[in-house]
């Protein structure tokens, strides 16, 4: 896996780890935010890849600045390396809806500080900069969470903004291209991922209205690779336009 | 006319009038001085014997008036005077006019007659205010009439010059006047001169075919028997012979040197000999040493070379040189694996260096030819303004490239006048402020390193910054705005803005053309440095700083952003890794604390060049400290010396000194750190850069 | 091995990493310090200006061995991090085989699995061990780098002391180099006890 900078502004960065080297699994990106000394890594992914990503993210922050760790959702691909992520680091903070909580216990960290987020949302702060929990439910899980960072105008967004890419994708969807041609030739391999895993048009409004509200300079999401500039208004355009739940909703 | 004894004229002419004028000036202080009337005299008959094959008959004339008052100089006949030494100033300006429309390839036109008429009079011992005689009964006035033998001879003979150099000697001898020939210094002065005057006269016109009837026998050496001479001394196994006979026969050289007292050396076709061979094969100086064995006298140790196949050469040096940096680059990107290579790669960036150097210092020439005007100036401006002022020159042995020799002449005048107009102050202001009565202009050049230093200092008055920035906002170069907020030092430099002239009317001493703005125009094309230091009341220096050659430039390569630049190294102080706490704003500028006592404006080159500033935090930023400013850019790669390249596609005004090709071939712009510099500083707002929380990716 | 052996030895490798990144900027920029002052002084100061670049070589080379270094770095974490996997499960075979033996349950499969997964941890230290080895031949390159640059510093100063007269500031030039390389120096030095440290525990583990 590879890491490569969002953000930057003195001490305060955004990094993500991408393009990983195991492709049996679903391919995942895992986000680091790092703030005076302290970091937070966001979805830190399944078991099976854990060495490469605790590799590559040690590349860009030491692990001992690793304070607390966001989970949007339940799924494998995105909490089972927690407990070897507690194994390393036992003071690590898990920041997870509230909901799962019992379920997530599974993967096998009885004894890891797990935090609830209540279904309302919530914030948290790391090395002095406050972070806000967007509820994004049931995009696709039942209970999940975005994060939403107002200082830098990022948005990480989980599975919502998702595509398939093959091995050795970049971490951009390409924005220099201002017909948004890039843009177009990108979201063919999201618009499967989004019609069959995202249930609910009514969840997709009440998401789109929230997120409209918030600037938002990065869309990162979970898979495939980030929306920059007008790329990120081009994407809210075509999930509002996308007809979703279509294993029922043809 | 012909061109090429033309070609190769005007320069020996240009020389000898400067000669001729530092020379005057000396006989202002030592009047009695017999070697400078005589070699004021020699030049004055020079000039006039290669006019006289030029077929610039009035050139010839003037000369030849000169030329006699010299004569009677140097006999004591008269003694010299004040108003004789004005007299043969203007006169010199007159050739140097005559010697510009030769150059233009133009006959030139009669010298002014009321100082002609001046100079005959002097010469014969009359006061010029006395009304003159008119010029046709003075221009018949002291010619001999002898006409040339018949049976006049040529003579040659090979012996040291004046200059101490080894000549060959060709005399027209009357052999009924003469012993035998070989034996030298046969004719003396005045024979010659007589035989000159014969064939000249006062009668300019008639110069080309003199009466038959009188000099039968002609008076030009043909070139059969200028080839016979060389015959003579050469066996007819004269060495060049080819070359020479070609060269007799497109030019009737010979006949030049006849004219040339008191014998004629050589001159002319002695650099013929060399330069023929020398467009002929590439490498002339590759086989000086054969002919030198073969003739082993003629052999001069300086060659005259045209200025143009200097440049031709270094251009293809600077070529050489950025081959040799893409050879370097190439190779070090092979690695270690070959050392050969590498070695290889190391020898032939040694020699390009030797050969970058050698060819340099031909282009170098002495300040002394920069210098030697200002005598004149400085004599002429002080008479007119009735000053006081000495001259002092300093490091007139100091070689810089003839680039800049030629191109500051004029910016040198203007700084002199400008310093004598403006700058000193009158012998009884002075004398009140407790200074000498007579002032002193200091004019001094300097090596320093990889430069040169020339400075023009006064002891003068100075400049008062108060009176120069209300000028400035007189006359609508600044308005009171910008006014309020310029430093000491930028409000001094406000005279050297276009459209400034603290005097309401241009003088008859700041005229001619050149302002201060065109001597700072002058100094940033040169790639030099220009600086001003004024104390009120104690004098101001101007000092300029130029690059030993114009040839190489070595430069910094440095990163902003995607983009590759150069800056040129001579501007570098140091690389500073840039730290945020050193940053502060200043009078809405930001500025740099670079240690305890050195705080320099912030040129940030992304918001300069990008139009959107560095970000400190954000992205890599290392710093360029120059000696006015620390200029941002994101990293600096390494320093290659290279070769500029003019660009002509720009807009006049721009931030670039001109391109070079770097070692990997690509071309990069070379920034012009004072143009940037100076831009930053007139928009303020451009050149701010503070940690910002904007993201960039 | 002890996981937050392990972790202690990561964040020594960052500290490391980014100390010899900063250190190795700093002494090619002192470096071209050098160049520019050496060109500013045309030929006079031409001995310096061969050290100057050998200076600089040297530092480019040294930044190369820095990146080997980090090649290495990743391997080794990665194979460390292979490990705690791997004997995640090995812990949880053993729950299952002391839960089992509670009730006086042997399972000879579970067993055999459990001490197949122990093998495969054993051989994944030993492989980790190459790692380090190799991550400690890295380091001393690196080491022999910083001596060769300590000679070219020793050098630069005999040239400056030579060069005195030219009134360059060649002395101070030479004391930065100097200082920058020493920075270097002492940082890989303690990394290097850090490793050997673990190089230590990791052969009486074995």
């Amino acid at each position: 896996m590879k890491a490569a900078p969002i953000f930057e502004a003195g001490s305060h960065r955004w990094w993500i780890l991408y393009d990983q080297d195991e492709h049996r699994v679903i391919d995942s990106n895992v986000y680091v935010m790092e703030s005076n000394g302290q970091s937070l890594i966001l979805d830190p992914g399944g078991f099976e890849i854990f060495p490469q990503v605790f590799a590559a993210l040690v590349e860009v922050v030491p692990p001992s600045s690793l304070k607390a760790a966001f989970v949007s959702h339940q799924d494998p691909d995105i909490a089972s390396s927690l407990p070897l992520w507690h194994g390393c680091n036992e003071q690590i903070q898990w920041h997870i809806p509230k909901l799962w909580e019992g379920f997530i216990r599974h993967y096998g960290a009885l004894e890891a500080p797990l935090q609830g987020i209540p279904d309302e949302g919530g914030d948290m702060l790391i090395g002095g900069r406050r972070l806000e929990f967007i509820p994004a439910h049931y995009l696709h899980s039942s209970a999940n969470f975005h994060v939403y960072d107002p200082e830098a105008k990022v948005l990480f967004s989980g599975d919502v903004g998702a595509a398939l890419l093959p091995p050795g994708h970049g971490a951009w969807v390409d924005c220099r291209d201002k017909t948004g041609r890039a843009f177009e030739e990108h979201i063919t391999e999201a618009k499967y991922f989004h019609e069959r895993w995202m249930p609910s048009n009514a969840a997709k409004k009440d998401w789109i209205n929230r997120v409209s509200k918030l600037k938002i300079d990065y869309l990162c999401p979970q898979h495939g690779a980030i929306y920059r500039g007008d790329n990120v208004q081009r994407f809210l355009d075509w999930f509002d336009g996308l007809n979703v739940g279509t294993a029922i909703n043809e | 006319m012909d061109m090429e004894i033309l070609q190769d004229y005007l320069p020996e002419a240009r020389e000898l009038l400067e000669k001729a004028q530092e020379d005057t000036l000396r006989l202002e202080s030592e009047p009695g001085n017999d070697e400078i009337l005589a070699s004021v005299f020699r030049a004055f008959h020079t000039l006039k014997g290669g006019a006289g094959f030029l077929e610039a008959d009035h050139l010839v004339s003037w000369t030849h008036h000169l030329e006699d008052l010299l004569d009677k100089l140097r006999s004591h006949t008269l003694t010299i005077s004040a108003s004789m030494i004005d007299a043969i100033l203007k006169g010199l300006d007159v050739i140097d006019d005559m010697l510009q429309q030769l150059a233009h390839g133009e006959s030139p036109a009669a010298g002014p007659v009321d100082l002609g008429q001046v100079i005959q009079q002097l010469a014969a011992g009359q006061t010029p205010y006395l009304q003159a005689l008119t010029a046709e009964t003075d221009e018949s006035g002291t010619d001999a009439t002898t006409c040339l033998s018949t049976d006049a001879t040529l003579m040659a003979s090979q012996r040291i010059t004046v200059d101490g150099h080894n000549g060959i000697y060709i005399e027209r001898a009357d052999i009924s006047s003469h012993s035998a020939p070989g034996s030298s210094d046969e004719i003396s002065e005045a024979e010659f001169e007589a035989t000159l005057d014969a064939l000249y006269g006062n009668q300019a016109p008639g110069l080309v075919d003199p009466p038959e009837q009188f000099c039968p026998a002609g008076d030009e050496i043909s070139p059969e028997e200028f080839e016979r001479m060389l015959d003579q001394l050469h066996g007819g196994q004269a060495p060049g012979y080819d070359v020479l006979e070609r060269t007799a026969q497109t030019q009737p050289a010979s006949a030049a040197f006849a004219l040339d007292p008191p014998a004629s050396r050589i001159g002319l076709p002695a650099q013929n000999l060399h330069a023929q061979p020398l467009s002929a094969t590439p490498a002339p100086i590759a086989n000086p040493s054969a002919r030198t064995q073969n003739m082993p006298e003629a052999a001069d140790t300086t060659l005259r070379v045209d200025a143009l196949r200097l440049d031709a050469v270094m251009n293809q040096v600077g070529e050489l040189v950025l081959l040799r940096n893409r050879l370097a680059s190439a190779v070090s990107s092979l690695g270690e694996e070959n050392e050969d290579m590498a070695r290889i790669a190391r020898e032939v960036d040694l020699t390009v260096n030797d050969i970058q150097s050698t060819v340099m210092r031909l282009r170098m020439q002495p300040c002394k030819r920069l210098f030697q005007q200002l005598p004149r100036v400085v004599r002429d401006a002080s008479r007119q303004l009735g000053k006081e002022v000495k001259l002092d020159i300093v490091g007139e042995e100091v070689e810089i490239d003839k680039t800049v020799v030629d191109a500051l002449s004029g910016p040198m005048t203007h700084l002199i006048r400008n310093s004598l107009d403006h700058g000193i102050d009158p012998s009884d202001v002075r004398q009140a402020a407790g200074k000498p009565r007579s002032a002193t202009i200091r004019v001094a050049a300097v090596h320093l390193g990889d430069k040169v230093r020339i400075e023009v200092s006064d002891d003068g008055r100075g400049i008062d910054r108060q009176f120069v920035t209300q000028k400035a906002i007189d006359k609508g170069v600044i308005t009171a705005d910008q006014a309020a907020r310029l430093s000491e030092q930028e409000a001094l430099e406000l005279i050297f803005r276009a459209g400034f002239s603290t005097k309401d009317q241009a003088t008859d001493l700041s005229g001619r053309g050149v302002g201060m703005d065109v001597v700072k125009e002058t100094v940033r094309k040169l790639r030099g440095h220009l600086d001003i230091q004024t104390r009120l009341g104690l004098g101001t220096t101007i000092a300029m700083e130029f690059p030993l050659t114009m040839a190489v430039l070595p430069v910094l390569y440095l990163r902003l952003r995607r983009e590759i630049y150069a800056l040129p190294i001579s501007s570098i102080e140091s690389l500073l890794d840039i730290q945020e706490s050193r940053i502060h704003r200043m009078g809405g500028r930001s500025v740099y604390r670079v240690d305890g006592t050195q705080v320099t404006p912030i040129v940030d080159l992304g918001a300069l060049l990008n139009d959107r500033p560095l970000r400190l935090g954000s992205e890599p930023i290392e710093g360029v400290l120059t000696e006015r400013g620390l200029f941002m850019v994101s990293e600096v790669l390494g320093n290659e010396d290279s070769v500029v390249k003019p660009i002509d596609f720009l807009a006049e005004q721009t931030w670039y000194q001109g391109a070079t090709i770097s070692g990997k071939g690509n071309v990069v712009l070379i920034l012009d750190p004072g143009a940037l510099l100076g831009h930053a500083l007139e928009h303020p707002s451009t050149g701010k850069t503070t940690p910002d929380r904007r993201g960039a990716a | 091995m002890d996981v937050q052996r392990i972790m202690q030895v990561v964040d020594a490798s960052f500290a490391a990493r980014q100390s010899i990144e900063k250190s190795l900027r700093e002494i090619d920029r002192r470096a071209l310090n050098a160049m520019v002052l050496v060109k500013r002084h045309g030929n006079a100061l031409a001995g310096y200006g061969v050290v100057a670049q050998a200076f600089r070589e040297r530092a480019a080379s040294l930044k190369e061995s820095a990146s080997h270094l980090q090649e290495t770095i990743a391997p080794l974490i990665h194979a460390h991090m292979r490990i705690l996997q791997h004997q995640r499960f090995v812990t949880s075979f053993d729950t299952m085989i002391q839960a089992m033996a509670q009730y006086g349950l042997v399972c000879a499969s579970l067993n055999n699995t459990q001490s197949q997964w122990q093998k495969i941890i054993t051989q994944e230290e030993t492989d980790a061990r190459k790692i380090l080895l190799r991550l400690i031949a890295a380091v001393d390159a690196l080491q022999e780098g910083i001596e060769e640059q300590e000679y070219v510093v020793t050098n630069g100063r005999i040239e400056a002391a030579l060069a005195e007269g030219t009134g360059a500031p060649l002395m101070r030039v030479s004391r930065d180099m100097g200082e920058a390389v020493r920075t270097v120096s002492n940082v890989i030095r303690t990394y290097r006890h850090q490793l050997e440290s673990l190089e230590h525990e990791s052969s009486t583990h074995i």
